[in-house]
C-alpha cells in the first residue's frame, strides 16, 4: 500500500513539474490567425471548405478580384478589367508583366488557358462548381504575337462574366503538366455531351485529383506571397513568405506583406477560442462567440490588448414556407399569400435576435442584405403583430370552428387543422428559434411542431420540397449573387435550392434581365423589382443576418475590419515598433 | 414446521429489509416514480385551484384532461372573458383566492424577465400587477435558476424525471433480459454441450433464414407505411409471430427425419454463434446505426429505448458468459447434474444468483449510461422531439453556456441519485438473493 | 489451449468478412447518397452556397468513378420478383421506387417499361419552349389566350408531378396523380407533345396493373452477380487505383481523396495513446480502490470512495473538461496546463527527437487524459468490490483465514485471481477502442484523432472510411476477445473450453 502511494505521489509530481506554459513571445513578427477546423485540402479545385478561400488569399492569385473597401472589382493579375465586345460574349484581358512563378518563369496566357481548362473538365474533381464555370466559359482564344493577351468567350450575356475570374487561381502549365499531356484536350471536347476520355488524359487526372495534391505542403504551390510550409492535420497551417516575391515592390495594398509567418491555428470550441484570447495566445479570429466577447469586453486587460467589433455581414437566417406542396404527404398550409403574411407577422425576429444573438444581429426585407447597394429600402420590415396576424388568417378561411384553439379550414373536402411541422437541422440555436416561434404562434390558434433531423435528411427533404416550414440560411457576399438559383421556377421542379415553389413567369423573366443587363440602371431595376415580388410573395420569412464577431490583436498596425468574409486581411497586419523590441513575459 | 411455509419471495424481502442503504433507495425511487406519475401537479404554471369572479376552477387538472380548455366568466360590467387556461397569464389576474404548484412553473414557458441563464442565487426580476420590474416574490423563484430563454430548470428535471426513468428501465430492461438469456446460453453450454439431432439442427438453420425472409424481407414496405401511421408495433409483433412460428414448425418438421444420418446428435457450437454475433454487433458504432434507423422510422421514444436497449446488451452478455463459464464447473452444478436436474433448471436455479453479482453492477452503470446516451443524442437531433423535456436535454443547455453550472449540476445531481439507487438496490438483492449469505 | 486458439484465428476470417459486409449493407442503407454530397455544396449550418448545382450527368459520372454503379456482393438474397439491374439505377429515391413497385405487381419487365416511360414524358418537358407557345397562343389582333404566368405555371405544374409521380409506389396517390394530370392536359393543348408520351405512361401502367403476380414476392430467390461488385474490388482491387484490402489497401476517402491508410494511421496513434494511458491510469486506480473498499466494507472509507466515483460519473464529459479548461488553463486562475492542440506551432520543430516531441507534448495530454478517464473510475472499481465480496463470502477463504493464512496474502492470492473475470472482461475492450476515440473531447480540446473523424465520415457519408473503421474495430475486437478468454483460462484453471 505505502509502495502504492509512493508511486501515485511520484507521477503526480512529475505531471505537474512537467507543464510550464510558457507565455507567446510577441515580438516575433508571426500571425497567429484562428480556423475553425481543418480544411478538407488545399487543392486548387477540388475542395470547397469555408476555409479555403481564406487561406488561398494568401497562397494563390486570381486575375480579379473584390476590393474590401469599395466592394468593386479590380484587377490582381490582370494590368485592367477585361474589354467587353458590343454581344457580350467577348472578354479581352491582358497580364501584367511583372509576375513571376516561383521557379522565376514569366507567367502567361498559357498558363490561363491550362487554368480554364482544368476547372472546366468533367474530369475533375470539382463536381459541386464546376457547372458554374462550364455554364459561362465557352472558349479562352490565345494571341501569338502578344503572350500575355487572351479572350475569354462566354456562352451568353451575364452581369458576372467579368468577374467569373475572381475564385479562379492560377496555376502553372509548366509544372503540372511539363509533358504537355492535355494539349490535344481543346474546349470542344470539354463541353461536348459525349466527352470521351483518352487514357493518357485519366491517367494524369488520376494523379492530379490525388489527395497528396491537397495536404503535401510541397505541392500547394501558387502565385501569392506566402508558401505553405507546414501542415498538422487537425492542428495547424503555417505559411512562410516567399523570398523575392515577383510583387515584393508592388503599390497595390494587397500586395504589402508584412508578416514572416502567418500561422493558422485550428481550435474548435468556443470556450478554447475565449481562454486563448484571455492569454493572448491569438493575434485574429472572426469566430468568436458572441456572449464570450461581450465578456471579454467587459475586461481593462482584453480592451487594452485587442482591437474587437460586431461586424455586419451577407449571410441570412429564414423560415422558408412551402407554397406549393402536393396536397398529399403534405397539406395546403400555405397556398394563400395572406397566411405566409400571417406567419411572416407571427414569428418573433426582434425577439429572436435578442436572445440568441444578445441583439447582434440586423433584419433585411427581402434576398439582398441590407449591406448591398442594391438593397430595396422603399419596403418595410414586418413586425410582430399578433392581432393582424390572426385578423389574416380569419380572411384566409382559417378559423377554429371545433374549439380546440388550433385553427381549420376545409380543404378539398377535408376539415386541414392548421397544424403542422417547422423542419430544421438539428443545433441548439434552432432548437431555442423553433420553441419560441411555436409558442408565439399558439397565441393565434396556430400548431406548430417542431422536427429536427440531421443535415443530410434536412437538405434532402429540402430539394424535395418535403417539408411544410423549415429553417434555413443563405451565405453571401459583397459580390453579386445570381438569383437563379434560388428564385427561378425551374430551380424548383428540378430539384434546385428555390425550395419553397417561388416564381412566375415574370419573375423569371426578372431574373433573366439582371443577368443579361450589362447597363447597372437596369440591372438595379430587374433586382428593386425582383426583391419587391419576394416580399409581396413571402415564400421566405426573413429573420436575421448575424453579426460577425472579430477581435485583432493591438500589437499590429493596419488591422482593418471589412464586411466581406473574412473580414480582414491578415497579411497587411504590420507589426508595431513598439512590440518589436520586447521580451517575453515570464 | 416454519419449512412448510418457507417462500424464498419472502425470505428475500426479509433479507432485503436487513440492508438499510437498500432500503432507503428504494423508498427514493419510490419517490422518483411519484414525481414522475404526478409532474403536472407538481410543477405548472397554472394554480391548483383558484377563485375568479365568483367562480372556482381548476386550471391544472383540467388541462391534464383537455390541453386546450378554454373558460369563460362574466366580469362587473358583464362583459364575457375568455380564459385559454394555457395562455392565461394567471398570476396577472385578480384572483380572490388562488393555491398554485409547489414548482409554479411549467418546462416549456420561457420567463421573459428573467432570460440570459439566471443562476438560483442571483437576484431574479418579476413585472408585478402594476407593470413595474420588482425583486422576484420567493413564493415565485426560480430555485435552480434558468435557461437563455428563461424556462425554468426545476420543472423541467420535474418533467423529465418521466422520460429518464422510462429510458433507463425499459432500455436496461431489454438489454438484461436479452443479455442474460444469451450470455448464459453461450458461457453455460459452450460449444460442446448443447446437443440436437442432426436434422434439427440443420432444419433450425434454414429456419433461420426463411425466418428472417417472411417476417422481414417480405413485410418491408408493409412495416414501413405501419411505423409512419403509427400501428408499427402491431405490425412488427406480427413479424415476431411470423418468425417464431417458422422456427417452432420447421423444429417440429424435423422430427420426422430422425432416423439415420439426419437422426445423429450433433453438438451445436452455440458459444461461437453467439460469441461472434456479440463480435460483430459490436463493432458497429452506435451512431451508424442510430442515423441510419432514425431516417426510416419517425422519432419516438420508445424507438430510442429500443435501440439504446439492443446496442447495450452484449456488454451485459459479455459478463454473463465468463461467470457461466466459471460456474459450470462448480461441483454444486455437477451435482446437480448427476441428481437429474435437466439442464436449464440447473442453470436457472442454482447458476444464476451467483452470476448476477457483475450484472447488476452493469444494469445500474446501464441505466445511467441510457440517460447520458439519450442525451448526446437529442444533441445530435435523435431520440425524443424536441418540444419534450429530458433530463439529457437539460444537460445539453449547459453545453453552450459553461458559466450557467446549474445547468449541469442539478440534472448531474439527479443523474447521481439515479445511479446510486440503482447501485444500492442491485447489490441489496444479490445480497439477499444469494443463497450462500443465508444466516 | 493451442488447438483452441487455432480454431479461433481461423474463424477470424469469416466473421472478418461478416462485418465488412455488414458496413456495405449499412452504408448503402443509410438515407444519405455520398454523389448528391459531392454534387452540392452546403455549409454545415444549414447554410448553402448559393452558387452550387450539377447536371444530372455530372452525378451519373461521379457515380461511376466511386464505384457506386455496381451490385453490392457476389449475390443477393431476395424474392423472384426483385429486379437484378436495380443497382444501375442512377437516383436513390428511383431505386427504391421501382423495388417497391415490384414487389407489389411482381412483374418486373412491366414495371421498368412503365418506369421507362415515365422518364420519357420528364425529357418531353425540355422541349417546351415559354415564348413559342406564348407566341402561338397569340392571336393576330395580339390577344394571348393564356398568360405567360398561367403558362409557365401550367408547366412547371407537370413537370413537378410527373417527378412526384417517379418517386411513389403507393397506387392510390399514382391513380390521381394520373387523373389530374389526364385533366390537365386535356385543358392545355399546347402540352400535346407531353400528353403524348403520357398516353403511353398510362397503357404501361395499366398493363403492368393487369400483368400483376404478385405471388412473385413470396418466392425467395439467390441473385448472382459474378465478381464484378463493390465487395470484390474493395478486397482486391480494381485494377485501376485501388489495390485492395488483401494487399493492404483501404481505398480512398470521398472526402478529399486522400488514401483511407494516411488518413486513418495519421491520426490513430494520438488515439491509441490516449486508450492505453486511460486504461492504464483508470486501472492503477479503479482496482486497489475497489479491492481496499471491499474490505473495508460500508466503513466510511467504503461510502466515501463509492460517493466520490458516483458523482464523477454522473458529471457529462463536456462539462468536466470545460471545467478542466476553466480552471487549469485559465490566465486569471491556475495556468499549469495549455488550452488546446497537442503542439505548440510556435514552438514545435518536426526535427526533434521522439523523446523531445513526446516532452513538448506531454502538458498538451494531461487534461484530455483526465476527461476520457474519470468517468470509468466508478464503474470499474465497483466491478472490482463487487467481484471481492463476493469471493469473501466463500467457504475456502474462511478456510484459508481459519489456517492462519494472513489478511494480505489471502486478499492478493484468492480473492484477486477469482474476481478477475469481469476485469478480463472490461479490459477486452481496449482493443477496439484503441481506433475510437470521443468526438467531445477531441472538440473541446482540438484533438485531431480518430473520434472526430468517424463522426466526420458518417455524416458525410464516407463509405470507404466507414468500411475501414468497421473492418479495423471487428478486428480489434476479436482479437481482445481471443486474448480475454485465454486470459478466463489462465486465470482460473478450472475453465476450460473443451
Amino acid at each position: 500500500m505505502i509502495m502504492y502511494n509512493k508511486i501515485l505521489t511520484f507521477i503526480i509530481s512529475l505531471v505537474l513539474l512537467s507543464s510550464c506554459v510558457e507565455n507567446r513571445d510577441l515580438s516575433k513578427n508571426t500571425v497567429v490567425a484562428h480556423i475553425l477546423s481543418n480544411p478538407d485540402g488545399l487543392h486548387p479545385y477540388n475542395d470547397n471548405s469555408v476555409m479555403r478561400s481564406f487561406i488561398f488569399e494568401h497562397t494563390q492569385k486570381t486575375l480579379v478580384k473584390l476590393d474590401l473597401k469599395t466592394l468593386e472589382y479590380i484587377p490582381s493579375l490582370a494590368k485592367s478589367l477585361p474589354e467587353i465586345s458590343e454581344d457580350g460574349l467577348l472578354y479581352h484581358y491582358e497580364l501584367r508583366d511583372d509576375v513571376r512563378w516561383d521557379d522565376g518563369s514569366e507567367l502567361t496566357a498559357k498558363d490561363i488557358e491550362f487554368t480554364v481548362k482544368l476547372q472546366i473538365c468533367p474530369l475533375t474533381d470539382n463536381a459541386n462548381v464546376r457547372g458554374n464555370y462550364s455554364s459561362v466559359i465557352k472558349d479562352i482564344i490565345l494571341y501569338p504575337e502578344n503572350p500575355k493577351k487572351f479572350t475569354m468567350v462566354a456562352f451568353g450575356k451575364n452581369v458576372t462574366n467579368p468577374s467569373i475570374f475572381s475564385e479562379v487561381y492560377v496555376q502553372q502549365k509548366s509544372h503540372w503538366d511539363p509533358e504537355g499531356v492535355l494539349n490535344d484536350l481543346t474546349f470542344k471536347d470539354i463541353h461536348s455531351p459525349n466527352f470521351k476520355e483518352k487514357k493518357e488524359w485519366s491517367d494524369w487526372f488520376n494523379a492530379f485529383n490525388h489527395g497528396d495534391n491537397r495536404y503535401q505542403p510541397e505541392r500547394l504551390v501558387g502565385l501569392g506571397p506566402y508558401q505553405i510550409s507546414d501542415w498538422e492535420t487537425g492542428s495547424y497551417i503555417i505559411a512562410k513568405k516567399k523570398e523575392n516575391w515577383w510583387g515584393d515592390n508592388d503599390t497595390l495594398i494587397y500586395n504589402q506583406n508584412y508578416p514572416e509567418e502567418i500561422i493558422f491555428k485550428i481550435i474548435a470550441d468556443e470556450s478554447s477560442v475565449f481562454l486563448s484570447l484571455k492569454s493572448q495566445g491569438l493575434d485574429a479570429t472572426n469566430r468568436v462567440g458572441t456572449s464570450k466577447l461581450f465578456k471579454l469586453q467587459k475586461h481593462d486587460y482584453f480592451n487594452d490588448n485587442y482591437h474587437s467589433a460586431f461586424l455586419d455581414q451577407y449571410s441570412y437566417y429564414y423560415a422558408g414556407l412551402n407554397m406549393r406542396p402536393d396536397g398529399i404527404k403534405r397539406k395546403e398550409f400555405f397556398t394563400d399569400v395572406k397566411v405566409r403574411r400571417a406567419m411572416a407577422h407571427l414569428v418573433p425576429v426582434d425577439e429572436i435576435i435578442e436572445v440568441l444573438l444578445h441583439g447582434q444581429g440586423s433584419r433585411q426585407v427581402a434576398q439582398l442584405s441590407n449591406l448591398k447597394k442594391n438593397y430595396n429600402d422603399t419596403l418595410k420590415l414586418i413586425e410582430l403583430d399578433v392581432d393582424k396576424a390572426m385578423q389574416l388568417l380569419d380572411e384566409a378561411g382559417w378559423v377554429d370552428t371545433d374549439n380546440d384553439n388550433v385553427r381549420d379550414k376545409m380543404v378539398n373536402g377535408e376539415k386541414l387543422q392548421l397544424s403542422f411541422e417547422l423542419s430544421y437541422m438539428s443545433s441548439a440555436a434552432s432548437k431555442e428559434t423553433a420553441l419560441m416561434i411555436k409558442e408565439s404562434m399558439w397565441r393565434a390558434g396556430v400548431e406548430v411542431k417542431p422536427n429536427p433531423m440531421d443535415f443530410s435528411l434536412f437538405y434532402k427533404n429540402a430539394q424535395e420540397h418535403d417539408f411544410d416550414m423549415m429553417l434555413g440560411g443563405w451565405g453571401g457576399s459583397a459580390s453579386y449573387s445570381n438569383p437563379y438559383q434560388l428564385w427561378h421556377t425551374s430551380s424548383w421542379a428540378n430539384k434546385g435550392s428555390n425550395f419553397c415553389g417561388f416564381g412566375d413567369a415574370f419573375s423569371d423573366s426578372l431574373i433573366d434581365v439582371a443577368n443579361a443587363a450589362i447597363d447597372p440602371e437596369e440591372h438595379r431595376d430587374a433586382i428593386w423589382q425582383l426583391q419587391a415580388k419576394i416580399y409581396e410573395d413571402q415564400p421566405y420569412v426573413f429573420m436575421y443576418s448575424p453579426k460577425r464577431k472579430i477581435a485583432i490583436h493591438k500589437r499590429f498596425e493596419n488591422a482593418d475590419m471589412y464586411f466581406e468574409k473574412p473580414g480582414f486581411v491578415l497579411h497587411n497586419f504590420l507589426l508595431k515598433d513598439s512590440y518589436k523590441n520586447q521580451t517575453p513575459m515570464p | 414446521m416454519e419449512q412448510n411455509n418457507f417462500s424464498f419471495k419472502k425470505y428475500a424481502w426479509q433479507q432485503f429489509k436487513k440492508n438499510k442503504s437498500a432500503l432507503i433507495s428504494l423508498y427514493i425511487l419510490v419517490g422518483l416514480v411519484f414525481i414522475a406519475l404526478f409532474a403536472p401537479i407538481i410543477a405548472n404554471d397554472q394554480p391548483l385551484y383558484c377563485k375568479y369572479k365568483g367562480e372556482t376552477f381548476y386550471p391544472a387538472f383540467s388541462t391534464l384532461v383537455n390541453s386546450s380548455k378554454v373558460d369563460s366568466v362574466m366580469n362587473d360590467a358583464g362583459v364575457v372573458e375568455q380564459l385559454q387556461f394555457d395562455i392565461t397569464d394567471w398570476r396577472k389576474l385578480d384572483l380572490e383566492s388562488v393555491v398554485w404548484a409547489p414548482i409554479p412553473y411549467s418546462p416549456d414557458k420561457g420567463d421573459r424577465y428573467n432570460r440570459e441563464y439566471v443562476s438560483p442565487l442571483d437576484e431574479q426580476r418579476y413585472k408585478n400587477s402594476d407593470n413595474e420590474i420588482v425583486a422576484i416574490p420567493s413564493r415565485l423563484r426560480h430555485v435552480m435558476g434558468t435557461d437563455k430563454i428563461g424556462r425554468d430548470l426545476a420543472s423541467g428535471l420535474v418533467h423529465g424525471t418521466r422520460i429518464s426513468l422510462l429510458v433507463g428501465v425499459l432500455a436496461m430492461g431489454i438489454a438484461s433480459i436479452i443479455g442474460v438469456f444469451l450470455g448464459a446460453l453461450a458461457g453455460f453450454f459452450g460449444d460442446r454441450n448443447l446437443l440436437m439431432p442432426r436434422a434439427k439442427y440443420i432444419f433450425t438453420l434454414i429456419g433461420v433464414f426463411l425466418a428472417f425472409f417472411y417476417g422481414f424481407g417480405v413485410r418491408k414496405y408493409t412495416l414501413a407505411n405501419a411505423f409512419s401511421e403509427g400501428n408499427g408495433l402491431i405490425e412488427l409483433f406480427i413479424s415476431f409471430l411470423i418468425i417464431v412460428a417458422i422456427l417452432v414448425g420447421l423444429r417440429l418438421l424435423s422430427r420426422l427425419f430422425k432416423f439415420g444420418w439426419l437422426g445423429k446428435e450433433v453438438s451445436v457450437p452455440i458459444d461461437t454463434y453467439i460469441s461472434r454475433g456479440i463480435e460483430i454487433l459490436n463493432s458497429i458504432p452506435r451512431l451508424i446505426l442510430i442515423i441510419t434507423i432514425s431516417a426510416i422510422f419517425v422519432r419516438s421514444i420508445w424507438l430510442i429505448m429500443v435501440i439504446i436497449g439492443l446496442t447495450s446488451w452484449t456488454g451485459i452478455a459479455r459478463f454473463t458468459r465468463a461467470e457461466f463459464l466459471r460456474i459450470r464447473e462448480l461441483e454444486y452444478i455437477q451435482a446437480a447434474k448427476s441428481l437429474g436436474y435437466s439442464n436449464f433448471r440447473a442453470v436457472a436455479k442454482h447458476a444464476l444468483p451467483n452470476a448476477l453479482a457483475p450484472v447488476f453492477v452493469s444494469i445500474a452503470f446501464g441505466v445511467a449510461s441510457a440517460i447520458l446516451i439519450e442525451s448526446s443524442l437529442s444533441f445530435l437531433g435523435i431520440g425524443v422531439p424536441d418540444d419534450v423535456v429530458t433530463w439529457g436535454s437539460l444537460l445539453n443547455l449547459g453545453r453552450q453556456e459553461f458559466e450557467a453550472w446549474w445547468l449541469v449540476m442539478f440534472p448531474g445531481f439527479a443523474i447521481f441519485i439515479t445511479i446510486t439507487i440503482y447501485n444500492l438496490i442491485g447489490e441489496g438483492l444479490r445480497d439477499a438473493l444469494d443463497p450462500r449469505l443465508k444466516s | 489451449m493451442l488447438k483452441y486458439i487455432a480454431k479461433r484465428v481461423l474463424i477470424f476470417i469469416p466473421t472478418l468478412l461478416a462485418i465488412s459486409l455488414l458496413a456495405f449493407i449499412l452504408n448503402i442503407s443509410a438515407p444519405a447518397d455520398p454523389v448528391e454530397k459531392l454534387s452540392n455544396t452546403a455549409d454545415k449550418e444549414g447554410a448553402a452556397n448559393q452558387q452550387s448545382n450539377a447536371s444530372k450527368k455530372t452525378k451519373q459520372d461521379l457515380r461511376k468513378k466511386l464505384g457506386l454503379d455496381l451490385p453490392i456482393f457476389y449475390f443477393s438474397f431476395g424474392s423472384l420478383s426483385d429486379c437484378d439491374t436495380l443497382y444501375k439505377v442512377a437516383d436513390k429515391d428511383h431505386a427504391a421506387t421501382l423495388s417497391e413497385l415490384s414487389h407489389y405487381y411482381g412483374n418486373w419487365e412491366d414495371v421498368s417499361a412503365y418506369f421507362h416511360q415515365l422518364s420519357n414524358v420528364q425529357t418531353s418537358h425540355s422541349s417546351l419552349d415559354l415564348e413559342e407557345i406564348f407566341m402561338m397562343n397569340t392571336d393576330i389582333d395580339s390577344n394571348p389566350l393564356y398568360s405567360k404566368n398561367e403558362i409557365n405555371d401550367v408547366i412547371t405544374q407537370s413537370n413537378f408531378e410527373v417527378n412526384a409521380m417517379m418517386e411513389t409506389a403507393n397506387p392510390s396517390v399514382l391513380e390521381s396523380k394520373f387523373n389530374s394530370l389526364d385533366e390537365l392536359y386535356s385543358n392545355y393543348s399546347f402540352l400535346s407533345v407531353v400528353k403524348n408520351e403520357f398516353d403511353l405512361a398510362k397503357v404501361s401502367y395499366e398493363k403492368m396493373l393487369s400483368q400483376k403476380s404478385s405471388w412473385k414476392s413470396y418466392v425467395p430467390q439467390i441473385i448472382w452477380y459474378g465478381s464484378k461488385n463493390q465487395y470484390h474490388f474493395w478486397l482486391f482491387g480494381d485494377g485501376k487505383l485501388r489495390k485492395g484490402l488483401v494487399r493492404g489497401d483501404f481505398g480512398y476517402s470521398y472526402i478529399d481523396s486522400q488514401p483511407i491508410n494516411t488518413k486513418i494511421w495519421s491520426k490513430v496513434w494520438i488515439s491509441f495513446s490516449f486508450s492505453i494511458l486511460s486504461v492504464l491510469f483508470a486501472y492503477i486506480i479503479s482496482i486497489p480502490l475497489g479491492i481496499y473498499s471491499a474490505y473495508k466494507k460500508d466503513s466510511k472509507f467504503d461510502r466515501i470512495s463509492s460517493i466520490v466515483v458516483f458523482v464523477l460519473y454522473s458529471m457529462p464529459g463536456f462539462f468536466i473538461g470545460v471545467l478542466l479548461l476553466y480552471t487549469f488553463a485559465n490566465p486569471d486562475t491556475l495556468r499549469w496546463f495549455p488550452i488546446s492542440g497537442i503542439q505548440d506551432p510556435t514552438l514545435f520543430n518536426p526535427d526533434w527527437s521522439f523523446w523531445e516531441k513526446t516532452a513538448h507534448r506531454a502538458p498538451f495530454f494531461i487534461l484530455p487524459l483526465i476527461t476520457y478517464t474519470y468517468s470509468s473510475f466508478a464503474f470499474l472499481s465497483r466491478i472490482m468490490r463487487v467481484g471481492v465480496i463476493d469471493v469473501f463470502g466463500q467457504d475456502y477463504i474462511r478456510t484459508a483465514r481459519a489456517k492462519g493464512l494472513g489478511e494480505g496474502k489471502v486478499v492478493m492470492k484468492h480473492a484477486l485471481r477469482n474476481s478477475l473475470l469481469p476485469i478480463i472482461t472490461v479490459f477486452a475492450n481496449i482493443f477496439p477502442l484503441a481506433i475510437g476515440g470521443s468526438v467531445i473531447i477531441e472538440t473541446i480540446f482540438t484533438i485531431p484523432g480518430m473520434g472526430f473523424e468517424i463522426y466526420n465520415s458518417i455524416l458525410n457519408s464516407d463509405y470507404p472510411m466507414i468500411v475501414a473503421v468497421f473492418t479495423i474495430v471487428g478486428f480489434l475486437t476479436m482479437i481482445g476477445y481471443l486474448v480475454a478468454d485465454v486470459l478466463y483460462a489462465v486465470v482460473d484453471p478450472r475453465i476450460s473450453y473443451k
